[in-house]
């Protein structure tokens, strides 16, 4: 046999090999719902008691969101903070400068040195928006479950939920979501009826099971 | 011995017709059938009943279970089983149907519909508020908020109108599809219905139960574990209604009849006097509940419960009949009794009869049903007892039982007592101070809430439901009416400003109208102006934006070309025929041949007067409190029934003065009238609220005591047997009515004291007033 076919056959294994080690991205991951238990005790055996245990969550983000019709994606970054029973802060830093509170009394939105409110009381919606968001975010599978229909599969040390909505409800802003991280929570994409893809980046995530303190719950209160 | 072809021929009738009615029968137990439809607008007046109607068709069930993916699977089943039995209508347990279906239409009428906070921002020229809010929807969470795409929707107006269409229900929140509460550890799943029949129809409240009951197993199947299910509506009431006062009357009804059986087996000694008393009786009940049937398509409970009460006085004739015999026990033939008892039975059986048919004229169906089953009953009874007896009774008379001889002797006594000046006056005395305590202490009763028939635990339950959903089924509600479909919608819309003043003062906790889904067409109009002006114009905000995001001219053009072209005003018709409309079309009443009308529910009224007075601010607009209005009917017919017992008294004293002269009218009238003081005042002791339904027992009274007394005032000479006919009347009817009082209906209950208490007391009055027509004789 001379050098020149062996190493073809060494780059053909190494191709097979690579086709057969790597599972297609989409394929595989919707294949069939699971409940909220089994991901537990399969995909999320080493997270979901850190999950479940979190109080506050607080890191930075890249978003992404791919609109059609649109060439190019419109893409921010800033930080983030979650907390249980208070709601989810959102700061923009780039492009501009904004903030974005929604919590259980409304959704209160500052940038440019102007506010707006919008009061539960104003649109009820709201508060079902917040816990669908925060249950993304923090992956509360139970309450996840009652809006969508789960997915997971582990990828080595990283796992991978998939998130369909049950029909009609408010959860048809987006027809899908992939929710994937390792220890923690870092990336989202949600794809869109209208083909908007919408893929969300977190970096330098911390969480712990201490409550907010004063000043960090001061932008809820305001 | 001639054959009684009479009697044969009128059993036999009566036999054949109720053979025909009782299959068709319909027992009903809604109290509001027993009133008189309020007075107005006639059209108006049909629309209230129509939608009052469904109100009550409206069932709230909470299905719960410690595992919300269990309640929900658990809702689910329930709502398919009750869907498929048929007994329900309108089965909800999903509310995003509606939501698709708001898209298309917010879509095809972009360019005339905002949501109240974005109308509010433009015309406050605050687009620049709308510029950020969309900036920010576009590059954070805020936009994953939003059920409309960017594309279609850039500035979020779409999504705001679509969000402001969800309505509040209390605490509940969407899960997925499906409207939740959370508490205790539980979560519960909200289940909407409306009963296919009557809520109030016996009938269907059988076919509910067993449709109740598979959709309960359905549910534990489903959710593989007890799962709680609690049930709000007028339908358990009144289900719960008709099984306690159909068994009540039902056992009463054997009690009393069974009791007096015994009673005349015991004083006559013949089985042919209770099996002929019995004949009399079911022909006589047989009969009213046809006459009723005919003349009314139902029979109202309330009606039936009063009509088992003639039990006791429609034997009255058979016992009359028989204790004839003790006048001559040896040489009595039936065929003489005739002679002396046909005229007190007709003369007392007219009087009732009379007592009834002033009933009859007033515009109470409820009243008229009762006066009608007795009516007619107590003329068949009587009817039977004079065609039948005579030729049916034993041939021969027997004694006086010793036994009785002497109980006679002992009521004797009694009212011999009397028979001093001094007693009299001491009586006499006591009687006024203690009618003057209980006259002190009335109390009168029409709220129509303190009279449903209901069980505590069934107040829990509807009580916990309110207290999860946070809001009370309110029966409360107001009309807007108006000539034209927009004018209704206009005042709306006046209305709903001065509401959500009144929410912000927290006189008012929520309410929902047809307005906020379909505008005016004015407010339509004006929507359209604001965002021609600022909004699709080639320098306005949306270009603004898209401009500002990157997007080519062409697809610009095209967003504003779309918004143009969605410039016709949403109509009333289109509104009704899309499923947009599913949660809010029963609001709408539409066209009332000529006037339009449309419904306000309300939530959770805490500032009563104030919701009043807006009704009176804003034209078109009624307040519509059904259970305060019936109330307030109610309380006029206690008023106008007492009056018309002060005028029947006056006509039947009159009668008497004509009959008796002034000495003996006044001693006949005393009796009555005398037990009727004295029962109103014994209510007024013993804390029993003067109710509607208690002044028509007194008017059932009067006719009674008349009849007692007369019977004694007739047969005086012979005063041993009469008294003893009057007593066993008392005593039959006293029984009767007596068990009604321990009926767990209140107002069953205090018809049955009422009757009871004034019964004993017309006869001991009777008794004493007799003792002196045999002192004059």
């Amino acid at each position: 046999m001379s050098r020149a076919r062996k190493r073809g056959a060494v780059v053909l294994a190494v191709l097979l090999g690579v086709l057969v080690a790597a599972p297609a991205p989409a394929e595989g991951l919707f294949d069939r719902p699971l409940k909220p238990r089994q991901l537990v005790d399969t995909v999320l055996a080493d997270v979901a008691a850190t999950f479940s245990t979190t109080q506050v969550l607080n890191g930075k983000f890249v978003q992404r969101r791919q609109i059609s019709g649109l060439p190019r994606p419109l893409t921010s970054s800033g930080d983030f903070l979650l907390a249980r029973g208070e709601g989810i802060l959102w700061r923009t830093s780039t492009p501009f400068t904004s903030e974005f509170v929604l919590s259980p009394r409304g959704m209160t939105l500052r940038s440019g040195g102007t506010e707006q409110r919008v009061t539960e009381a104003e649109q009820p919606a709201l508060r079902t928006a917040l816990e669908m968001l925060f249950a993304m975010f923090s992956m509360d599978l139970d309450r996840l479950d009652a809006n969508f229909e789960l997915h997971g599969r582990s990828l080595g040390a990283r796992w991978e939920i998939g998130l369909r909505p049950r029909t009609g409800g408010l959860s048809q802003a987006f027809s899908e979501a992939i929710v994937s991280g390792s220890k923690q929570v870092d990336r989202i994409v949600l794809t869109g009826a209208a083909g908007d893809r919408t893929e969300i980046e977190f970096s330098d995530v911390v969480a712990r099971s201490a409550p907010l303190d004063a000043a960090e719950a001061e932008p809820f209160r305001r | 011995m001639k054959r009684p072809w009479g009697g044969i021929a009128l059993l036999a009738l009566v036999a054949a017709v109720f053979s025909y009615v009782q299959p068709r029968l319909r027992v009903e137990t809604d109290l509001l059938d027993l009133l008189p439809r309020a007075s107005g607008d006639a059209r108006v007046g049909a629309a209230i009943d129509r939608f009052s109607t469904r109100l009550s068709r409206k069932v709230v069930f909470l299905v719960g279970s410690t595992d919300p993916g269990a309640a929900a699977g658990a809702a689910t089943a329930f709502a398919g089983a009750l869907r498929v039995s048929g007994a329900f209508d309108a089965v909800q347990h999903e509310m995003g149907a509606g939501l698709a279906a708001g898209v298309d239409l917010y879509l095809a009428h972009r360019d005339t519909l905002l949501s109240r906070r974005d109308e509010r921002l433009l015309e406050a020229h605050q687009g620049q508020q709308v510029l950020q809010a969309a900036q920010l929807a576009a590059f954070t969470p805020a936009g994953l908020l939003r059920p409309i795409d960017l594309r279609r929707d850039p500035l979020g107006f779409g999504s705001d109108w679509l969000l402001d269409q969800i309505p509040a229900i209390g605490n509940a929140r969407l899960r997925g599809t499906q409207l939740t509460v959370a508490a205790a550890g539980r979560t519960y799943v909200l289940v909407m219905a409306e009963t296919a029949g009557s809520p109030y129809s016996a009938e269907f409240q059988d076919r509910a139960e067993r449709a109740l009951a598979s959709a309960r197993n359905a549910a534990t199947q489903a959710a593989g574990a007890p799962v709680e299910i609690l049930q709000s509506g007028a339908l358990q009431h009144a289900t719960h209604a008709t099984r306690t006062s159909r068994r009540e009357v039902g056992l009463f009804g054997t009690i009393a009849t069974v009791a007096v059986l015994a009673l005349m087996l015991a004083l006559f000694r013949d089985w042919r006097a209770p099996a002929l008393g019995m004949l009399a009786l079911t022909a006589g009940a047989a009969a009213g509940i046809s006459a009723t049937y005919f003349a009314f398509g139902t029979l109202h409970l309330v009606a039936l419960v009063f009509g088992s009460s003639l039990i006791g006085v429609a034997i009255d004739y058979s016992m009359h009949f028989y204790a004839d015999q003790f006048r001559a026990p040896r040489t009595w033939k039936p065929a003489d009794a005739l002679a002396h008892v046909t005229r007190p039975i007709l003369f007392g059986a007219g009087a009732t009869m009379l007592g009834y048919a002033g009933l009859l004229l007033l515009p109470f169906p409820g009243l008229r049903q009762m006066a009608l089953i007795s009516i007619v009953g107590l003329a068949v009874a009587c009817a039977c007892v004079f065609l039948i007896f005579p030729a049916t009774a034993r041939r021969s008379g027997r004694p006086l039982p010793s036994w009785c001889a002497r109980a006679i002797d002992a009521l004797t006594g009694i009212a011999g007592v009397l028979h001093s000046t001094r007693a009299r006056l001491a009586v006499a005395f006591l009687v006024l101070a203690f009618a003057g305590f209980g006259f002190a202490r009335l109390d009168f009763a029409d709220n129509l809430r303190a009279l449903q028939m209901s069980t505590p635990a069934l107040i829990g339950q509807e009580r916990r439901v309110a207290d999860l959903l946070g809001t009370a089924g309110e029966s409360r509600f107001l009309l807007v009416s108006g000539p034209t479909a927009d004018a209704v919608l206009q005042a709306e819309e006046a209305l709903a400003d001065s509401l959500r003043a009144l929410q912000a003062r927290g006189g008012l906790t929520s309410f929902t109208a047809v307005s906020r889904a379909l505008p005016s067409v004015q407010r339509q109009r004006v929507v359209r102006g604001l965002l021609d002006a600022q909004v699709y114009r080639p320098d306005g905000l949306v270009p603004t934006f898209m401009q500002g995001l990157g997007f080519d001219e062409a697809t610009i053009a095209a967003e504003i070309d779309a918004a143009r072209r969605a410039r016709a005003p949403l109509t009333p018709a289109e509104w009704l025929a899309s499923p947009a409309s599913t949660a809010l079309r029963d609001l709408w009443l539409g066209d009332l041949k000529g006037a339009y009308a449309s419904v306000v529910t309300l939530g959770g009224i805490h500032d009563v007067a104030a919701v009043r007075a807006l009704a009176g601010k804003i034209p078109g607009v009624h307040f519509v409190d059904r259970v305060g209005d019936i109330s307030a009917v109610l309380a006029h017919y206690r008023r106008t029934v007492l009056q018309l017992l002060g005028l029947a008294y006056a006509l039947i004293l009159a009668a008497l003065l004509w009959r008796y002269g002034p000495r003996d009218a006044c001693r006949l009238i005393a009796a009555p009238l005398g037990a009727t003081l004295l029962t109103i005042a014994a209510l007024g002791v013993a804390h029993v609220p003067i109710t509607l339904f208690v002044v028509l027992g007194l008017l059932l009274l009067l006719a009674l005591g008349v009849d007692y007394a007369v019977f004694l005032r007739e047969a005086a000479r012979d005063h041993r047997t009469a008294l003893l006919s009057v007593s066993l009347s008392a005593v039959t009817t006293m029984l009767s009515c007596g068990l009604l009082a321990f009926s767990s209906t209140p107002l069953i209950a205090s018809i049955g004291l009422t009757l009871a208490v004034g019964i004993g007391l017309c006869w001991l009055l009777a008794l004493v007033g007799a003792g002196n027509f045999k002192g004059n004789t």
